[in-house]
């Protein structure tokens, strides 16, 4: 528990709850929500929180929901005054670089949340269908792009 | 476009491949960014390729860093420094497993926090070394992360908030 931060956060976001009374809202303290995370993941569906706290939630995130093969990032500016950047977690595994090893789905992932930004929804809805049909994992990476071409 | 070093040029090309296909028209531009950069000339991100950047609708970037140069210098140089300069105050991550039924995003802030560097040494390498470690959370930067996971939250069916 961090007092006085987040002390500031919960009138912060009570404050902003207010504009959208569609929303409902709940309130977990990290350990707490590190258990959810492995005992039960679908009871989430949009969580905020701070840097500290997001970096070790959303390790656990990735780990509880396919790995890192597959955990796609955005690193956003809403205001749309700056470009937004979009990556894939994973590091650049010199081990296996050249080797058409990699899979490159979290990447593939990471372009289909950037034609989000673009107002292009509908085709990163497609691409996002196509990622989670595809089988093989063990093929090379232009397989892979090509097996997600062809469930397109 | 920054390709970057190892896998990621390799898996980048395969996303521009995908993107394509879905029949999205993109024009690109590639960025020499990365430890093999900094390793052939020691740029990191100067200022007139960020002044650049700050052009284009979208940045796609592959994966950073080679065994050659020391953990930090490109993370620090290259990633936080945009991050900073672009004020990229959301990390959007989702999670995503049909098969369980997982299906949430995690809003990170980006910008504050431990990432804004306070803390210090006093009396550093003594026996009565002291270390210390802040969290900068400002009213700006909490309300601005928390009101784009309620416009998250408004736009999905479930939409919940934690």
């Amino acid at each position: 528990m961090l007092t006085f931060a987040g002390d500031l956060w919960q009138r912060t976001f009570d404050l902003v709850a207010a504009d959208f009374p569609e929303v409902t809202t709940g309130y977990n303290h990290v350990d707490a929500a590190c258990i959810y995370f492995v005992q039960e993941p679908q009871r989430y569906d949009v969580i905020v929180t701070d840097n500290l706290f997001g970096d070790i939630l959303t390790d656990l995130g990735g780990a509880v929901s396919g790995g890192i093969g597959f955990a796609s990032s955005g690193n956003l500016d809403p205001s749309r005054q700056a470009p937004s950047m979009f990556e894939p977690v994973h590091g650049s595994a010199p081990d296996i670089a050249g080797q058409a090893k990699a899979n490159p789905i979290a990447a593939i992932l990471s372009a289909a949340m950037m034609l989000d930004l673009l107002g292009e929804g509908d085709a990163a809805e497609r691409i996002r269908k196509a990622c989670s049909a595809v089988s093989d994992l063990t093929a090379s990476t232009p397989e892979i792009g090509d097996a997600v071409v062809a469930g397109l | 476009m920054i390709g970057g070093d190892g896998i990621g040029p390799e898996v980048v090309a395969e996303a521009l491949k995908v993107v394509r296909a879905a029949g999205v028209e993109l024009h690109t531009t590639d960025f020499d960014l990365g430890g093999a950069r900094y390793l052939r000339d020691g740029t990191v991100l100067p200022d007139e390729t960020l002044d650049e950047l700050r052009g284009f609708d979208a940045i796609l970037l592959g994966a950073v860093g080679t065994p050659e140069v020391k953990t930090g210098v490109i993370e620090r140089g290259l990633l936080l420094k945009m991050r900073f300069a672009l004020d990229q105050y959301v990390n959007l991550r989702p999670f995503s497993l049909p098969a369980k039924d997982i299906d949430f995003f995690v809003v990170r802030e980006n910008t504050e926090g431990t990432y804004a560097g306070e803390g210090g040494f006093l009396r550093k390498g003594t026996a009565n070394e002291i270390a210390t470690q802040g969290s900068v959370n400002t009213r700006l930067g909490v309300e601005r992360v928390v009101r784009y996971a309620f416009e998250l939250a408004r736009s999905r069916p479930r939409k919940h908030l934690t």
